[in-house]
């Protein structure tokens, strides 16, 4: 039984694989029989000529035996499977006979061929991220997690210098730290802050880029003492260098120290991010202490090979037990950890789900593109039923025929498919490069702004789908029983109509349809909520800044010349703020890591005696007089006083909405919580190894805004720590004016400028502007999801429009011979569109039950408003489809009998 | 009437593996040795006897090879695979109980019943 499907399937596979030498085969075979034959006939005294031709009619047909020798072989099926150049020019010439379907379906395919293509992209590029280097699989990134204060440690410079001497299991270890420095091109220059990476040089060759000028950083640069050189990205080259060639060299100041400019990185190089200078990284070798040196933001090595990631996490912990830190926190809570490079990025943990999500939406938004596209062909191609009951009568067989239609779809899917496909490379290259550059956009260096070939060959894959779905779905239902209407057609009458499968079809691609528009209307509510969004204080009376101190060229020295930096940092700090205050219209100056109205991090916490229990709250830490500055009294306990800095005090404070949220109305004075780390890397440490300190509330403040009012899970329950602006480097300072907040902006500068050549301002605006920028944000995204609706509802009305004229078009006959009869319009609109209008009705209910059950998943209740809302829209949704309707019920009244049945 | 007899249907595939289990054949000597064997008494309609001998060797029952004929000319040659001497016992026994009925029921006489 086994060895026979086997025998089966080895002889189909041999036989489609050389077709053509099988034919030849029979051919072959057949010529030696009857020669053989004619020679027997010879041997028994027939003559030559006489045997030869006795010999072919003994024989019989020879072309009929090869078609049954194919079928014997089960080739016939692949035969009729085999597509010609006709097929595809036929395909050709109905694009240029049918320009409303060409051009209705070939924009659905380009829409879902680019839109696809780019989620995948994303996706791909995103969710696995794959570095630019050869051996990608075997880099890794090396990390150490503070236990003790949940956190990871980035200050690591003495152990990464005792990785890079000792370490056998990893090779190439290189960090990257990322922060801004002024540069000055003169002297007597204020500077601008310029994004910079100081990095190892095996971590800069990680980024996989040539220079188009001089070199990038080599392993000597990290040498100490010696020359200090940058290398500058293309745009600080083009806009601050004017594009000289003869830029290598020259000095320029880049902080308190003087820099020779070494090489030129090409246009788009952002390395680990956006970035437009790259500094050598020294590390010091002679520190034993840890917390020295700047913060990494990565550590990157290469697998020696044969090395295991858990040999290399091994080793390591075994360097560093060797080397005991002088530092109060005990070395055991430093944990050091090797991680793929995948499990670092932000969504390395959320990869699946975010595939799940968009390949759900994908789905989605492809089976309502390709079932559209494929009930348009069907409408075209029914008209084309005699062509193909003529077809059929004349010899073609169902595959055919099927081959055919499939070779037309391809033609119009190829089509939509290059313009898609534009689309998506010129739209992936245009968003990467502006998202590269957006203020803030931190984009991590190995997404590209290139469709990868990956992404390509999966966009070849749609096309092949949508062909098969638009091609050989419509085929197959023309097709189907075609006999029978062989038969009928010699009777006139026609039997095609849309029904069972194709029912579903229509009645699922308008409730989908009208289902899409609901998540406009979430997003507009979005936009609503942020508008309505109550940040707790009069936003155009505080001018904010984002504040950062650099900590300038002492990064690369040891602990102790760390701490001096941030003695003085702090210093500036304090020296920045008293300044502030002097002036005259400044009312108050308080500093946070974030400000009302921005979207703060949620963290997971834990109340004590919840036993394991968690919640996620917003989560700041703020300046001892932040709620005082913002006009807010503490409404219960105590504010923030300068004994909280004591990292032993674990005091926070609450909001109005905690106390109400997650303490349900209790008194939350002397409660305690704790912060549980949630992070990626997270599910190897029990919750004790992930839980932090405990935290006492100390005190109840009304609400701040601590969310930007764009997550509706987001409760705006709130959690605040205390800050000490003066260990910071990089938080938000907001001051109250008296008068106009905006006019204090060049004078912060100045004061910034006077107090710190290195202190830098960015995204200065007033505190009301931040919602401004929300809002600008998530309008955005509702016009990217109106385009796509409005796509969708072309779609949809360019379908409803051709199953009606095709109901048109079928019965033609009909409606002449009813209008002869003297039927009245009335009657024949029941009776064309009965079915129909059914279909089209009951689209629109099952989409009005899929908004209902959309909108309850995320707004949870109804109000009689929206209710009626939804009821409304169906209304609409239901006159725009009739609208469709429009031309053929004009079409199917105009009919005229003597045309109708003259044209039969 | 003719001595010569049509084939019952499905027979020309046990008629065939047969010819070839008695040595390895090309599709002209299948035909030749079927009419040897049967004593002339059968029939076969010469370019039907291919697409049987495509479909045997489609089952795995024959295998073939090309080769040269005793003309010297270039022939296919079909042989009898393990699967194929299993059907051929088979079918020969499924024949034999089958003609044995066929034979009983028709001796039949009105005494028997």
């Amino acid at each position: 039984m086994l060895s026979g499907v086997i025998a089966r399937a080895r002889s189909l596979w041999r036989g489609a694989r050389r077709r053509a030498a099988v034919d030849i085969d029979m051919q072959e075979e057949f010529r030696s029989h009857i020669e053989m034959r004619s020679a027997d006939l010879q041997r028994h005294g027939v003559a030559p000529a006489d045997a030869v031709r006795q010999a072919r009619l003994e024989f019989g047909s020879v072309e009929h035996y090869r078609d049954r020798g194919a079928e014997s072989r089960g080739l016939r099926g692949f035969d009729g499977m085999r597509l010609s150049l006709i097929d595809f020019k036929l395909g050709a010439r109905m694009l240029a006979k049918y320009p409303g379907l060409t051009i209705v379906g070939g924009i659905a395919i380009a829409f879902a061929v680019a839109v696809g293509t780019t989620t995948f992209e994303l996706m791909s590029q995103y969710a696995f991220p794959k570095l630019p280097v050869p051996n990608a699989d075997r880099v890794v990134v090396v990390g150490v997690w503070n236990t003790a204060a949940n956190r990871a440690e980035r200050r690591i410079g003495a152990r990464i210098t005792r990785w890079r001497r000792d370490a056998r299991t990893l090779e190439d270890i290189g960090g990257v730290a990322v922060l801004d420095q002024n540069l000055l091109m003169t002297e007597g220059d204020p500077g601008t802050p310029v994004p910079t990476a100081r990095t190892h040089a095996s971590a800069f060759r990680l980024a996989g880029a040539q220079p188009l000028l001089g070199r990038g950083i080599t392993d000597a640069d990290e040498a100490r003492g010696g020359p200090d050189v940058a290398v500058i990205g293309y745009e600080l080259w083009r806009d601050r260098f004017a594009s000289d060639s003869g830029v290598i060299g020259r000095h320029v100041r880049i902080g308190r120290a003087t820099h020779t400019i070494v090489g030129v990185m090409p246009y788009g190089f952002t390395f680990p991010d956006y970035r437009e200078l790259w500094l050598p990284l020294r590390t010091d070798a002679s520190a034993n202490d840890d917390g020295s040196g700047p913060p990494l933001r990565y550590v990157f090595a290469r697998l020696a090979p044969g090395a295991t990631i858990a040999q290399a996490e091994a080793e390591l912990r075994a360097i560093d037990a060797r080397f005991p830190t002088r530092r109060a926190s005990a070395p055991s809570t430093l944990r050091t950890r090797v991680l793929t490079f995948a499990q670092t990025t932000d969504v390395g943990t959320d990869g699946a789900l975010f595939a799940f999500s968009s390949n759900t939406f994908l789905t989605a938004l492809l089976a309502l593109v390709f079932a559209n596209v494929a009930l348009l062909v069907l409408a075209r191609a029914a008209t084309r039923e005699s062509e193909l009951v003529v077809r059929t009568a004349l010899g073609a067989t169902r595959m055919r025929i099927i081959m055919q239609l499939f070779a037309e779809a391809l033609v119009l899917s190829a089509l939509g498919a290059v313009v898609g496909l534009s689309v998506a490379a010129a739209g992936w290259r245009v968003a990467m490069n502006m998202l590269a550059r957006t203020d803030g956009g931190h984009l991590p260096f190995w997404l590209h702004p290139q469709l990868s070939n990956a992404s390509i060959a999966y966009s070849l894959l749609m096309v092949l789908l949508c062909s098969v779905v638009t091609g050989v779905m419509p085929a197959l239902k023309l097709t189907g029983g075609i006999d029978r209407r062989l038969r009928q057609a010699a009777a006139g009458t026609r039997g095609l109509r849309f029904s069972g499968v194709w029912t579903v079809v229509i009645v699922a691609q308008i409730a989908i349809t009208i289902a899409f528009p609901v998540t406009m209307f979430f997003t507009w509510r979005d936009a609503a909520q942020v508008r309505a969004l109550r940040a707790g204080v009069r936003g155009q009376d505080y001018l904010i800044a984002q504040l950062s101190s650099e900590l300038d060229d002492s990064y690369s020295t040891s602990a102790g010349a760390s701490r001096r930096v941030a003695a003085r940092a702090a210093a500036t700090m304090r020296s920045f703020e008293a300044r502030l205050e002097q002036e005259p219209d400044v009312a108050a100056v308080t500093f946070a890591t974030l400000l009302p109205g921005m979207d703060h991090p949620q963290r997971a916490i834990e109340l004590d005696g919840d036993s394991g229990a968690t919640v996620h709250v917003s989560s700041a830490l703020v300046a001892e007089d932040y709620f005082s500055s913002l006009g807010k009294a503490v409404s219960a306990g105590r504010s923030f006083r300068p004994q909280d800095a004591d990292t032993s005090a674990h005091a926070v404070i609450v909001n109005a909405t905690f106390v109400r949220v997650v303490l349900h109305g209790r008194n939350p004075l002397g409660q305690r919580v704790r912060f549980v780390d949630e992070r990626g890397g997270g599910e190897d440490r029990t919750f004790a190894e992930r839980a932090g300190p405990w935290h006492t509330i100390v005190g109840v403040v009304d609400d701040l805004g601590m969310t930007d009012g764009s997550d509706p899970h987001e409760s705006g329950a709130g959690v605040y720590q205390f800050l000490d602006p003066d260990k910071s480097t990089s938080i938000y300072v907001a001051v109250r004016s008296a008068s106009d907040a905006s006019a204090l902006g060049p004078r912060m500068r100045a004061i910034a400028a006077a107090t710190d050549p290195t202190l830098r301002l960015t995204n200065v605006m007033r505190l009301d502007g931040v919602k401004a920028h929300n809002i600008e944000f998530t309008m955005f995204w509702f016009r990217v999801l109106g385009l796509v609706t409005g796509i969708a509802l072309m779609l949809s009305l360019a379908s409803i429009y051709s199953v009606m004229a095709f109901a048109v078009a079928q019965r033609t006959r009909e409606i002449g011979v009813r209008v002869a009869l003297g039927a009245e319009p009335g009657q024949i609109i029941a009776a064309i569109f009965a079915r129909p209008l059914r279909q089209v009705a009951l689209g629109v209910a099952f989409g009005a039950v899929l908004v209902t059950v959309l909108v309850r998943l995320v707004l949870e209740r109804l109000t009689l408003g929206e209710s009626s809302l939804i009821a409304g829209y169906g209304f609409v949704m239901w006159c725009v489809c009739l609208l469709a309707c429009v031309v053929p019920t004009r079409r199917a009244l105009a009919i005229e009998p003597t045309e109708a049945l003259k044209a039969e | 009437m003719s001595d010569q007899a049509g084939l019952l249907p499905g027979t020309l595939d046990l008629l065939i593996l047969k010819a070839v289990s008695l040595g390895k054949l090309h599709g002209y000597g299948v035909l030749l040795r079927i009419e040897q064997i049967s004593g002339g008494a059968l029939l076969v309609q010469q370019g039907a006897l291919y697409p049987a001998l495509y479909r045997l060797e489609h089952q795995g029952l024959i295998a073939s090879d090309w080769g040269v004929s005793e003309n010297n000319r270039k022939a296919k040659y079909y042989h009898l695979t393990a699967a194929g001497r299993r059907r051929l016992g088979d079918e020969t026994a499924s024949w034999n109980r089958l003609v044995q009925a066929i034979a009983r029921s028709l001796a039949a006489t009105p005494q028997e019943i």
